[in-house]
């Protein structure tokens, strides 16, 4: 069995069983998944839950006279007394009047014993508009007054044709999938560097580096991370997918939300690209400092990069395809998560998104050379952090830093 | 037994900066022998086995293990137990064990089965599955032994294998590393013990400040520092024994008087003379030869009063 296949296993085991990681990966989304299913439940239901409550109306235009049949809980009153009396002792839940003039001043007072759902006002709204959509006599005019809006999105940069119940999901997906992998990279990544440090303080180190190379060391650790982080990210989707589903069946704000193919293939891609970078960066910075107060201070650094994209949101919102957001998604340390945030705003050039793809891969390499070889440097160096001179010049001559019989840096 | 060359090293130097810690240094390891490296703190001992290890490049010279500069097949070969000891402290105690022999090239199963033979013989077999955490350090070094030969290796890099145990400790840990070189392993052991490399060491090497002071099979090494004296402890004159120089008190404070010999006169000779004199009453005689511990601090003393 290859050495770096072994250390992947066990990093991937032992942190399987940390109770941060479970909490985070199992209970955590299934608590917000509920919150979610609760909320959305309420809020279906506020706007599509059956009104029985009996509500009056007293009709001084005419408009309601012969008009479209009325709905049951509906009681007609001659006059706003009446109507009065029976809001007063309970029969009625509310009343409303159209004045006189309805017609020309559209003035309509409702009366009401307490609150009244928006599903009810919603009910009032809609039989107000089938009346007077009745009363043009036109049946296609009056099909038209009551849903006027049937809109097709089409892009003209990408041809993609947006359904108006899916300009939620278009938008709602790259923010999820935004988020679950700003938990997924930052958690498994900070397991990568505690584990690196902790490996050092407790000198166990010096033992692993005569067993195995400190590059099947990195690799194990990043692979058995990254399996872990799958993991992470695989029960958010199908949480995620869940929850979709379900709001989709249902009539609420999700319902007829698709989750785009192409955004979820893309972010897949640049999230994969983005672990390997920032966990390849956290492990350097553990090896370096092997403390762990000071690898934290360090990786916030690297953490308020990423999180740079988040201050200029407004430039994302007015102008995605603008100098700030295109700069940003073709910076590596920024393209993974504007590349996700700006595909909610526009469809990003093929072209553009391939130099991102491109640049991304080539700093990732980059980056993965040069912290092995930090790696590979500091491994053995307690106590003292080796300068930045020092790493330059081991670098350059890729031999390991000096280290005293103390193990101090020379 | 196995015969041949575990360690080659042949002129090696290390620097780091201007400090010259190890200067030109040659020695060999032999398969089925106890090797002990010795000298002061700072005298270059860790240095030479991080570089013996490949933790360390050396400036210059060359060091072969196994007849070959160290291959990373060749480190599966090699266990250490590090100046700095250091275990996975939150795993249990086999699971840990075993990780690391499998990291050393040993199947799982084979490793598990000889790492509850090995806790069993340093009476550990009810800690197996604790977390190293919850072991007492003298436990906690038993185990970081168990790890440095779990893997049978064929050859082991201890550096203080004893410091930190209790004498039954000692004394388990001793039998292990005698069976061990029965079996025709090399073993490397830094240690101050003096006591320790003459009851068990079969050669040493003393460095100081980087270089090689005393070399050699350990009983040769004190036979070179041994006085024309014998030690002796009852009662009576001894001054008028024929052959008597000079008289001491016993070196170092320990018990005896040390009877210097005339040129030419050997131990027997006096010997014979304590018998055939009625008035002398003895206890105890003895050669004189020196302990390493006071052979160790006349080169350290002597280098510094050179220096």
């Amino acid at each position: 069995m290859p050495k770096w296949w072994l250390v992947a296993k066990r990093e991937f085991l032992y942190n399987l069983r940390r109770p941060a990681f479970l909490f985070a990966s199992f209970v955590m989304p299934f608590l917000l998944a509920l919150v979610l299913f609760i909320v959305f439940s309420l809020i279906a239901n506020t706007f599509t839950a059956e009104v029985t409550d009996p509500i009056g109306y007293v009709d001084l235009s005419g408009v309601l006279a012969d008009g479209v049949e009325k709905p049951d809980n509906f009681a007609a009153y001659l006059d706003a007394e009446r109507a009065e009396t029976a809001l007063q002792d309970g029969t009625l839940r509310a009343y409303f009047l159209l004045a006189d003039d309805y017609l020309t001043t559209g003035d309509v007072t409702l009366y009401r014993n307490g609150d009244l759902s928006p599903a009810a006002e919603n009910m009032i709204e809609d039989f107000l508009l089938a009346n007077l959509a009745a009363s043009t006599g036109d049946d296609a005019g009056a099909l038209l007054i009551s849903d006027p809006v049937d809109m097709q999105v089409r892009a003209l940069d990408s041809g993609r044709t947006l359904e108006p119940e899916g300009v939620i999901g278009l938008f709602l997906t790259p923010f999820v999938f935004m988020m679950v992998f700003l938990i997924t990279v930052s958690s498994t990544s900070s397991y990568l560097m505690s584990g690196v440090v902790e490996e050092k303080s407790n000198r166990i180190m010096e033992i692993l580096v005569t067993s195995i190379t400190p590059f099947q060391m990195l690799a194990g650790k990043i692979i058995g991370l990254g399996a872990l982080g799958l993991i992470q990210v695989g029960v958010w989707l199908i949480l995620g997918a869940l929850v979709i589903n379900f709001g989709a069946g249902s009539e609420g704000i999700l319902s007829g939300v698709t989750i785009p193919a192409d955004v979820v293939v893309t972010a897949l891609v640049f999230f994969v690209l983005n672990y390997f970078l920032t966990a390849t960066i956290m492990a350097g910075i553990g090896a370096v400092t092997g403390s762990e107060q000071e690898s934290r201070a360090i990786a916030g650094i690297f953490s308020f990069v990423t999180a740079v994209p988040f201050f200029f949101i407004f430039s994302f919102f007015t102008d995605p395809n603008g100098p700030i957001p295109v700069f940003m998604t073709l910076f590596p340390f920024t393209s993974p998560m504007v590349v996700i945030l700006r595909s909610a705003f526009t469809t990003i050039p093929p072209l553009e998104l391939i130099a991102a793809f491109v640049i991304l891969v080539i700093t990732t390499v980059v980056v993965m050379w040069i912290a092995a070889r930090v790696f590979r440097l500091s491994l053995l160096m307690y106590g003292k952090r080796p300068s930045l001179r020092g790493l330059f010049r081991a670098l350059r001559s890729g031999t390991r830093m000096g280290t005293t019989a103390t193990g101090d840096a020379s | 037994m196995q015969t041949g060359t575990a360690i080659d090293v042949r002129n090696i130097a290390k620097s780091f900066g201007e400090f010259r810690a190890v200067d030109d240094l040659t020695f060999q390891v032999f398969n089925g022998e106890i090797f002990a490296l010795l000298g002061p703190n700072g005298a270059g001992k860790s240095t030479t086995i991080r570089m013996i290890l490949d933790i360390l490049k050396p400036d210059r010279g060359s060091i072969a293990v196994f007849g070959a500069p160290l291959s990373e097949a060749a480190k599966n070969r090699i266990g250490y137990l590090p100046e700095e000891r250091g275990l996975y402290r939150s795993v249990p105690v086999v699971e840990m064990m075993v990780y690391l022999a499998q990291l050393k090239g040993m199947a799982a199963g084979d490793a598990r089965k000889r790492a509850l033979a090995l806790l069993e013989r340093l009476e550990l077999a009810e800690f197996a599955k604790k977390k190293v955490s919850e072991l007492s350090k003298g436990m906690q070094q038993k185990v970081q032994f168990a790890v440095t030969v779990l893997h049978e290796p064929s050859l082991i890099i201890i550096d203080e294998p004893f410091s930190g145990l209790d004498p039954v400790n000692t004394l388990i840990i001793t039998e292990l590393l005698l069976d061990f070189k029965k079996r025709g392993g090399a073993v490397v052991m830094s240690t101050h013990e003096m006591s320790k490399i003459e009851e068990i060491a079969d050669r040493l090497l003393m460095i100081y400040r980087g270089q090689g002071r005393l070399y050699g099979a350990v009983d040769s090494v004190r036979q070179q520092y041994a006085l024309n004296a014998v030690v002796v402890e009852g009662a009576g004159d001894w001054a008028r024994l024929p052959g008597v120089a000079r008289i001491d008190a016993a070196e170092n404070g320990r018990r005896g008087t040390l009877l210097h010999l005339q040129p030419g006169v050997r131990s027997d000779d006096i010997l014979e003379a304590i018998a055939h004199d009625d008035t002398l009453t003895l206890k105890r005689f003895e050669l004189a030869v020196p302990r390493l511990n006071d052979i160790f601090i006349q080169v350290v003393e002597g280098e510094k009063s050179n220096a």
